[in-house]
């Protein structure tokens, strides 16, 4: 049991499906809100920007209600939400947004901004008195078990074992509550630019054939792998030549 | 006069004033449902339901459609001729002579349901159904003796004898209803009848189902009394005869549904109890007495386990297969919209669909810009906002199914050579809502559907296609109550129709091997579909060997009602059942006519008959190959 007056609060952003790009509730934040619920009833969920309307589905996974405090396109979250959040107990984020920088840096900035312990890749957090006890993630399914005093915060890992569900009737009966408007300061400049994806092109190479004891020998032996180099004719009959490889090789399938 | 007359009399009176008083204690039950529209008028429409619409489905086991004629058809008779002569007080010999006539009809029917309950079939419930050949006996007996024997010349042990069949034979009859007892059937029947809370089942083929109010107070049905009234009673109508139960495909299946013990389970909400005196069949795997419910107490868990309302599958085997046209499909929906909207509680890839359909208005998550990759090479026509033509095609989910990618191309070639003007909505193009709908989530199913009514008001078309059937059922029977109304139509009647007129010019096919029909419940049994797809095999020369389950009554393939995603296990799977039932044709073929059959047949490991889409075996049959 917990004490009655612990203050949880849970960040919370606007992500995008990956597939169509669509506006969401960001998964990983879906988890730290589910975590902060299951640690007290009542739970200050709060977002840094405008009131869009996939903020609603914060409602629909448990929120009774989400505080938008205001921000500038542009803007920095971190000072409204270090002067918001100041006070409380717990503070829950998921580790990286999916939308905007999505650098990750927002739990350590605001741990720092109100010197509080930060713990990330949180998979399971339990209140031990004044403490709170965090099963963080490590690669290749270790895991580490970790104590922090409170107040701090914790950025939850986006496999946290949680299964939150989505109810249209608390998304219906929940509101969106907006704060008064803050100035932040613009966003620290970012070392990163943003250029479009360029496909790169990728090598045909045809499946290995020769049994095992002839792959022994091409292995130590430096002769060449076969193939032909066609010097003569059109271009369309060397244009030919490569075809008839492709699909002698079914490389290709037409 | 004797005395033994005056008894009857006094019997007869009491009678009817136990059945009345049974009757409303039990409405006291019924009326503590949510709201419906009432009016007596409707009980004049008992007598038209009762002898074509449940005669139709009775008459399908002729033996009971028999017993049950000359049991109730008797016991009517007698109980008026009874309430003439003894009710009114005439104790006239001539209608004396007439009640013996009655009394022999039902002691004959009598005698089929001893004969029917001495061995029964596993699906008839035991228990106090058990006795109804001795006590409806014993009413037939009784009257008998009262109507030939001159009561002068009774003796007193006789008429004490007579006047004993007559009591426990009345009991039966008037205090079922009252109790719950096996006749409660015959009072509440006629009233489910009258009062059906799908009144319109009676004029036409009705499956769609009822919006639900996004802004009511209760979504969906959480305790006994959410539902309304009439459903409560339609209900009680349950005789136990397990003919849903036979036909339920997560039954056979040993998932955790029996829609028998389903329908007496939501008898026990609204009357409250425990299932320990069930005499039927259990759920499979679920042990008898765990559960019990009351009417104000949730259904969910105590008195159904979530396992049950997540097996079915809609497919309405149950509600086809019911002589009493009770409608357990649209319980388990009320339930499960419930659960869904107010709970969140769906079990399975059920969440993952719903939100990908939320955020990509796709089930499977994927971009909708991919949903006509299939025919980049077929040069359709993408209609644009504005334009117009004639066929507008809907792909579906399917589109994005490789293997359903062949049959769709299949349907383009015919609909290419058939020289249709038609055109594909590209990546315009998102989901109906339809399984979302199924699984209870009306928010998203009414979010997709208006998405896809805007889509389609600004482009102007003269029909919709779609080798979806459950698209073809969603946006035909369910969006024009959300003020989509189209003409829809499934490719097989589509091509049906331009067979028929010679517009698309068929040949013989090569296909030697035995080939049979698997009818898709959303064509079949949901939109009375079953002739198209058959009449265009015939076309080809395709020689069908039926299953025994084919038709109206087809066995559905495990694919509906969002199934395959809440995935609840059973003992075996349906599609390896249905696939049983085509090998026992000696096909080496299954047709078939939806993605869904398609995706569920093809999924039976093992050899098995190849499943081919009714649009491929036509591509191939084609007079002029393109």
């Amino acid at each position: 049991m917990m004490p009655p007056q612990l203050k949880i609060a849970a960040l919370v952003s606007v992500g995008r499906n990956p597939a169509s790009g669509a506006p969401r509730a960001a998964r990983n934040d879906v988890l730290a809100l589910d975590a902060a619920l299951g640690l007290a009833r009542e739970v200050s969920v709060l977002h840094a920007g405008d009131a869009a309307p996939a903020l609603h589905d914060y409602l629909a996974y448990g929120a009774a209600s989400v505080e938008v405090l205001p921000l500038p396109p542009g803007a920095d979250a971190l000072a409204p939400l270090a002067g918001r959040v100041a006070g409380y107990d717990l503070i829950l984020c998921g580790q990286r947004a999916e939308a905007g920088q999505g650098s990750g840096m927002l739990a350590y900035r605001l741990a720092k901004a109100l010197n509080m312990p930060v713990v990330s890749a949180a998979l399971e957090i339990s209140l031990l008195g004044d403490e709170v006890e965090i099963v963080q993630f490590l690669p290749k399914g270790q895991r580490r078990v970790v104590r922090v005093s409170l107040p701090a915060v914790i950025a939850l890992h986006p496999l946290a074992p949680r299964n939150p569900r989505y109810v249209y009737a608390s998304r219906r009966a929940g509101r969106l509550l907006s704060a008064p408007a803050q100035v932040g300061a613009p966003l620290p400049a970012s070392p990163w630019q943003s250029e479009p994806a360029v496909k790169k092109p990728q090598k045909l190479k045809p499946p290995e054939t020769r049994q095992g004891h002839a792959r022994l020998l091409g292995a130590i032996a430096t002769e060449s792998k076969g193939g032909a180099l066609v010097r003569e004719g059109s271009a369309a009959e060397k244009a030919r030549a490569i075809l008839d490889y492709l699909r002698a090789n079914r490389l290709i399938g037409f | 006069m004797h005395s033994l007359d005056h008894l009857v009399t006094l019997l007869f009176w009491l009678a009817v004033a136990a059945l009345a008083f049974g009757t409303m204690r039990r409405a006291r039950l019924w009326r503590a449902g949510a709201a419906a529209p009432f009016n007596w008028a409707q009980l004049l429409t008992v007598p038209r339901r009762y002898l074509v619409d449940v005669h139709h489905v009775v008459a399908r086991d002729p033996y009971i459609a028999r017993t049950h004629m000359l049991v109730a058809g008797g016991a009517v008779a007698a109980v008026a001729l009874v309430a003439l002569n003894y009710g009114l007080a005439l104790y006239w010999a001539l209608l004396n002579g007439a009640i013996v006539l009655a009394a022999v009809v039902m002691l004959g029917g009598s005698y089929l349901v001893w004969q029917r309950r001495r061995a029964p079939m596993p699906r008839l419930s035991a228990g106090p159904w058990n006795r109804l050949p001795y006590t409806l006996a014993a009413f037939a007996l009784g009257l008998l003796a009262l109507g030939l024997l001159p009561s002068a010349l009774l003796s007193g042990f006789f008429a004490a004898l007579i006047m004993l069949a007559l009591l426990a034979g009345t009991a039966e009859l008037v205090l079922g209803i009252g109790t719950g007892g096996p006749m409660k059937h015959a009072v509440a029947g006629v009233l489910h009848l009258a009062f059906h809370p799908r009144a319109e089942r009676f004029a036409m083929r009705s499956t769609a189902l009822r919006p639900l109010d996004l802004a009511a107070p209760v979504l969906g049905v959480e305790k006994p009394t959410d539902f309304r009234w009439n459903q409560l009673l339609g209900f009680d109508a349950c005789v136990q005869c397990g003919k849903c139960e036979a036909a339920c495909p997560a039954f056979a299946a040993g998932q955790p549904l029996n829609p028998k013990k389903f329908i007496q389970d939501m008898v026990l909400g609204l009357s409250g109890g425990s299932d320990a005196q069930f005499a039927g069949s259990p759920y499979p795997g679920i042990a008898l007495g765990g559960h019990s419910g009351a009417p104000e107490e949730p259904i969910l868990s105590a008195l159904l386990a979530p396992e049950t309302l997540w097996s079915c599958t809609t497919c309405r085997a149950c509600v086809e297969e019911c002589p009493m046209q009770i409608e357990h499909v649209d319980a388990i929906i009320d339930l499960r919209r419930f659960q869904t909207l107010a709970r969140g509680a769906l079990p399975g890839k059920a969440p993952e669909m719903l939100g990908n359909l939320r955020e990509t208005a796709t089930q499977g998550g994927y971009d909708n810009a991919a949903r006509y990759h299939w025919a980049v090479d077929l040069n359709l026509r993408q209609i644009r906002p504005g334009e117009s033509v004639d066929v507008l095609l809907l792909a579906g989910e399917g589109a994005f199914d490789m293997r359903y990618q062949r049959s769709l191309r299949a349907l383009v070639k015919l609909l290419q050579a058939a020289s249709v003007d038609f055109a594909i909505l590209g990546a315009l193009e998102t989901d109906t809502g339809d399984t979302a709908r199924r699984l209870g989530d009306e928010a998203t199913f009414q979010a997709q559907a208006a998405q896809l009514i805007a889509t389609l008001s600004a482009v102007t078309f003269g029909r919709i296609l779609t080798a979806d059937p459950h698209v073809f059922h969603s946006l035909k029977n369910e969006y024009p109550a959300l003020g989509g109304h189209y003409t829809v139509l499934h490719h097989t009647v589509f091509l049906a129709g331009l067979a028929r007129s010679g517009q698309l010019k068929l040949g013989a096919t090569s296909e030697t091997r035995a080939i049979t029909y698997h009818d898709p419940c959303y064509l079949g049994r949901y939109n009375g579909e079953t002739e198209a797809p058959r009449a265009l095999l015939r076309q080809i020369g395709v020689r069908l060997s039926e299953m025994e389950r084919s038709g109206l009554r087809g066995r559905c393939c495990g694919g509906g009602g969002g199934a395959p995603l809440t995935d609840i296990p059973g003992t075996q799977r349906i599609p390896d059942i249905r696939i049983a039932d085509a090998r026992a044709t000696g096909a080496a073929l299954v047709a078939v006519a939806c993605p869904g059959c398609t995706a569920m047949l093809e999924g039976v490991v093992g050899p098995r008959p190849e499943v081919i889409d009714v649009a491929e075996l036509l591509a191939a049959a084609l007079e002029v190959q393109p």
